[in-house]
């Protein structure tokens, strides 16, 4: 009943773990608190919410993750995502236009981040974002994944396909 | 940043910087009290790790949102410090916080995993190879197995 795989072939869904690291800090901060930035931090997402762990181990609950727990259930939200599922006509569909949203929320946090290393965007890297963004009334399915990324955000690239969120992790890595 | 969208008929030397915090949301719709609960716990969170070594806090805190871009680029942007320092909700995070610990929702999870180990043989009991883990367990094998660049625990959720 054992199961034996390499790590860095499989998706974030299966692993539920990430190393993460900024993707940009301006140099005239980063001196002063690269005894912070230096440590190794992951992203833990293995069923009971997303944490943060550092490499002591200390385990660090997402503010989100934490309000979600926490705060009275927000009605609005619920009444939204019932209205999606009708609309979209699934919960499924409804899930993945949540997921491409989160897509193009990081695709957002790339590009500025890419703007503040370098001072530009170059759109033809982002193309099929840009496009797929100004040409859809944010019917986003099917959405971009980025692959190709290592450390540079400059290197990433985006392919119009029907990946997860969790393809994004290559940022990261 | 410049504090307010200066023109150029404010002359340089009266445009005032602050140090500020910003959430970027991908939603076009608009920002909601989630989103200012979240600055509130990001500022908080920012402050106590990196305030002291980079000896200034975040006092300003920020939503941006790009909205329809199809004629041209554009966005929303608010300011949401006084939502959070004049509204109660910074009053409200801290209960939140309070109510968590006395929770037990801090920290780390009290979820365990039951995981099967080893090779179970045929007339043997699978129970034997059976181990419930802790969430720090689990994740430390995780961890582990990726340095090691493989994983033999598959987990039972």
């Amino acid at each position: 009943m054992s199961q034996t795989s390499n790590i860095e072939q499989q998706p974030i869904e299966q692993i539920g773990i990430e190393p993460i690291e900024p993707m940009f800090i301006h140099p005239e901060i980063s001196d002063r608190i690269s005894h912070i930035t230096g440590q190794k931090i992951f992203r833990v997402e293995i069923g009971a919410g997303r944490h943060y762990r550092n490499e002591a181990g200390a385990t660090f609950k997402s503010i989100t993750t934490f309000l979600d727990s926490i705060m009275p259930p927000n009605r609005f939200l619920q009444t939204w995502r019932e209205s999606k599922i009708e609309e979209l006509g699934s919960v499924d569909a409804a899930r993945e236009f949540v997921t491409a949203t989160a897509d193009f929320g990081t695709a957002l946090h790339i590009a500025v981040a890419e703007f503040c290393r370098t001072g530009r965007v170059d759109w033809a890297e982002f193309n099929d974002w840009a496009f797929m963004y100004m040409t859809r009334d944010m019917k986003l399915s099917g959405f971009c994944t980025i692959t190709n990324v290592r450390s540079s955000p400059s290197n990433c690239r985006f392919s119009r396909n029907t990946g997860s969120r969790r393809s994004l992790t290559s940022l990261s890595k | 940043m410049n504090e307010k969208c200066y023109t150029e008929k404010t002359p340089p030397e009266k445009r005032r910087r602050i140090v500020a915090g910003g959430n970027l949301k991908s939603g076009k719709k608009g920002f909601y009290e989630t989103h200012i609960f979240q600055l509130c716990g990001e500022r908080m969170a920012f402050n106590e790790t990196y305030a002291d070594a980079l000896g200034f806090p975040i006092v300003e805190v920020f939503n941006l949102a790009p909205t329809n871009w199809r004629t041209e680029p554009d966005y929303k942007f608010k300011n949401q410090t006084s939502a959070i320092d004049e509204t109660g909700v910074f009053d409200q995070f801290g209960m939140f916080l309070e109510l968590a610990k006395s929770r037990g929702v801090l920290g780390e999870p009290k979820k365990t995993f039951t995981v099967f180990e080893g090779v179970t043989e045929y007339g043997a009991n699978p129970a034997n190879n059976m181990k419930n883990l802790t969430y720090d367990e689990f994740t430390r094998r995780r961890l582990d197995a990726a340095f090691a660049g493989s994983v033999d625990v598959m987990p039972v959720v």
